[in-house]
């Protein structure tokens, strides 16, 4: 094989090549380090240029969400006491609060007998019950929201894979929808709720003076930069693209629901004005076939595209719907106020 | 299936396409007025294929409007002054605007199909997306992709290293 072309990589980082081309150039990249330079030059492009678009957005007033920001500069600068003060309160207080929070009962979305594969069936599942009351403590302790959730029914409308075996898993079909809201970026009306740094907390919660207290005990989320998530992920990590992460944390994976309890997971949180927040989870797998050498570029690379509307819709409370796949063994979580099409729009757009 | 309402394609679609116009235009009364323009001709004739035939008449919006501003020397960027910037500080804000400008600066270097291209894919587009909307081939896309950004960067870098070396002056 000749040399790639420079289109070809970046075919390749954007997630479009086809299984056998892509695995053509892998091969390629495995075997011809100057390759693996101009891959990493590419993705370098990639990272930038992105980067630079995003600065052409212009600041936002004085509302929520605040000024959309050049990811790379976020990253980079330096954590400040007042931001971790205000995710420790955020997260201490979504806890703690989940005990004055009427209890908000999803209907357990157990499905009638989903068609799923065999091998996924044979998957150990968490059960549905379990799943949906996991799923509604993290929407508590994520977005306390008071307000009586809407509706939700169980469904099972989902379409099905076209294949079991393209790197997803279909954990269940239990997916159960939620009415949309009206307006999904819209701050919440009720005075109840205000916003610190995107992340919703109780109105009339105190200012995190204290925060670092030991109330807080393990459940502690904590805010990591972009290069530690991605050496906690084993050397690669998906992004939504088109989108800026807000900021990123690592979670007990006990404190996600449908995680490996055993390990930690990577949460970037995205905030858009037509979106409201995102927040999209990923946990590695097990075993994860990933180099240890930092050098080895072919290994670390993992673009695939991601199927579309395949993937598992839990019912958390408040009117937020979770979609849960994995692709190429990496569990991935997305979590938004988004009715079902707009979800499954942003799965396609994870890279 | 029944075709969306131009009030669905709007909520679905109006945010993502003013977004790019103010990348495109650097100018957010134009991008809106535009991106007005485009939901009217949704209207007079709805599309099957809704969302590369909007943002593909956005872009081409965007061209005759050029063409016309040149034309008729209008194109003025007042009121400036009313964008709430409350939240940032004066010396963020100006950084922020330095940059932003430079940007603007180097994605002008590029060509039209160029600069299209990173701007839907900015935009969450595809590769099948990108070639329908701008007319292209799919295969193209990759390279027209690397080109653009190669192209961006070098040109951003390049003004960065110029005012550096006029500021040192």
């Amino acid at each position: 094989m000749l040399h790639a072309d420079e289109g070809l990589l970046h075919a390749y980082l954007d997630g479009e090549l086809e299984p056998a081309p892509r695995a053509a150039l892998e091969g390629h990249l495995a075997a011809c380090p100057p390759c693996r330079g101009r891959l990493a030059e590419a993705r370098a492009f990639v990272a930038e240029s992105d980067d630079l678009v995003l600065a052409l957005d212009p600041a936002t007033g004085d509302s929520a969400p605040a000024p959309r920001r050049a990811p790379r500069a976020w990253y980079r600068r330096p954590a400040t006491w007042a931001w971790a003060a205000s995710l420790v309160a955020a997260v201490g207080l979504g806890y703690t609060w989940r005990d004055r929070l009427p209890a908000t009962t999803v209907e357990s979305a157990a499905p009638p007998a989903p068609r799923v594969p065999a091998e996924v069936a044979a998957r150990p599942v968490p059960s549905a019950p379990a799943a949906s009351d996991a799923a509604d403590r993290r929407a508590r302790a994520s977005t306390p929201r008071p307000a009586p959730g809407p509706e939700t029914k169980a469904t099972s409308e989902l379409p099905q894979p076209a294949a079991a075996g393209a790197g997803v898993t279909l954990l269940a079909q239990a997916a159960t929808e939620a009415a949309p809201p009206a307006t999904p970026a819209a701050p919440p009306e009720s005075a109840a709720v205000r916003y610190e740094d995107g992340v919703p907390v109780p109105a009339d919660a105190p200012v995190a003076a204290n925060a670092f207290g030991p109330a807080l005990g393990e459940r502690a989320a904590r805010r990591i930069t972009m290069e530690e998530a991605v050496a906690q992920l084993g050397g690669s990590i998906r992004l939504i693209d088109g989108l800026t992460p807000r900021r990123i944390e690592t979670i007990a994976g006990v404190d996600v629901a449908g995680a490996d309890p055993n390990r930690d997971v990577v949460r970037i949180y995205y905030e858009e004005p037509d979106l409201g927040t995102v927040t999209l989870d990923q946990q590695r797998p097990a075993a994860a076939p990933l180099a240890s050498t930092r050098d080895d570029l072919t290994q670390r690379v993992e673009v695939a595209p991601m199927p579309r509307a395949a993937g598992r819709m839990l019912a958390p409370a408040a009117g937020l719907s979770t979609l849960t796949w994995r692709a190429e063994g990496v569990w991935l979580s997305l979590t938004s106020r988004l009715p079902r099409d707009r979800m499954a729009a942003l799965q396609g757009r994870i890279r | 299936m029944t075709p969306p309402t131009v009030e669905q394609l709007f909520a679905e679609y109006h945010p993502g396409i003013l977004r790019m116009l103010i990348r495109r235009t650097g100018d957010p009364d134009r991008a809106e007025d535009l991106a007005a323009e485009v939901f009217a001709r949704a209207l007079a004739a709805p599309p099957r294929n809704p969302r590369p035939w909007l943002f593909a008449v956005a872009l081409n919006l965007v061209r005759e409007d050029g063409r016309r501003a040149v034309r008729h020397g209008r194109r003025l960027q007042l009121l400036k002054a009313e964008t709430p910037e409350a939240t940032e500080a004066p010396d963020e804000a100006y950084e922020r605007d330095e940059r932003a400008a430079r940007v603007r600066r180097a994605l002008d270097r590029l060509t039209e199909r160029d600069r299209e291209a990173l701007l839907l894919k900015a935009e969450g587009f595809d590769y099948e997306e990108i070639a329908r909307t701008l007319g292209l081939a799919k295969g193209a896309i990759g390279t027209t992709l690397a080109r653009a950004r190669r192209r961006l960067v070098e040109a951003y870098r390049a003004m960065e290293n110029e005012e550096g070396h006029r500021a040192a002056r």
